[in-house]
């Protein structure tokens, strides 16, 4: 399903680089503590997410590191 | 990492395709709709339909031909890495360079106030970009998650010696790619972008 990021969280990643043309892959933490790692944002403002984590509340975003982001 | 590039010999012809984890096809003109989340798992429901095909033949592509394929833009593969943006050398951009940027959106976020691209912002040569005649063939060449078509193409005029990486466009959520990508590691100045100008969707 496709959810509108609050406004903090589409700050927050305006500042952040891409990861393709376009989106940015990231890491959710919500409130409960569960966490959905390597989720697709588009145009920093629309999140991907199974359809499990509709209501869930976010509490923190990140950008999603790959082995190969990680070396550099 | 994780798929392998072949040719497939099926009653109708041949084809090229990309194979996942060894253990699924999907060829270049497969359906995309039902891959939209772009997670191994959906690539899984398409199997039904690829089963159905009969194959006579598969070879692996060699990756140094698939990369001279797949890139349209000779001057710019001998100077990026075949691998992602991410992997080339940064350097700077020579004066007349000219690139694009397809997005779904035509008020495309990453563009500044100012006419500018944030830094981290990801484009393609205007080059690349004339293989391009719709908004699918952009979500298919540029492997684009979101499947709404990339309709919008913006151009960007960099000032001469704006840093950026290049490289090829990798295999990822079920689309080929295989697109020039170039990564303005800092940015644009004010004023190199324009547009958007508008494709059809299919």
């Amino acid at each position: 399903m496709r959810r509108r990021l609050p406004s903090e969280w589409s700050k927050l990643l305006i500042g952040l680089p891409e990861s393709g043309m376009g989106y940015q892959r990231v890491d959710i933490r919500f409130s409960d503590g569960s966490v959905q790692r390597d989720c697709p944002v588009f145009n920093g403002e629309e999140l991907e997410l199974p359809d499990r984590f509709a209501t869930k509340e976010i509490a923190d975003v990140k950008l999603h590191r790959t082995e190969r982001s990680l070396r550099t | 990492m994780g798929y392998q590039t072949v040719e497939v010999e099926i009653p109708s012809g041949t084809r090229r395709g990309t194979v996942y984890n060894a253990d699924l096809l999907l060829l270049e003109e497969e359906p995309r709709a039902h891959l939209a989340a772009g997670v191994y798992e959906r690539l899984a429901a398409s199997a039904g339909v690829l089963e159905a095909r009969t194959i006579r033949s598969i070879r692996v592509v060699p990756r140094e031909l698939d990369v001279r394929l797949s890139a349209t833009t000779r001057g710019l593969v001998l100077t990026a890495s075949s691998g992602p943006a991410t992997d080339g050398e940064l350097r700077g951009t020579a004066p007349g360079d000219v690139f694009a940027r397809f997005t779904a959106y035509s008020n495309d976020r990453r563009i500044t106030p100012e006419k500018g691209l944030l830094p981290g912002t990801y484009a393609t040569t205007e080059e690349d970009s004339r293989a391009v005649a719709t908004g699918e063939q952009a979500v298919e060449r540029y492997a684009l998650p979101n499947p709404t078509p990339a309709t919008y193409r913006f151009r960007i005029d960099p000032t001469a010696g704006t840093q950026h990486q290049a490289g090829i466009v990798q295999p990822a959520y079920g689309h080929t790619g295989g697109g020039v990508e170039v990564l303005f590691t800092v940015g644009t100045a004010r004023d190199t972008v324009s547009g958007p100008a508008v494709l059809p969707e299919a």
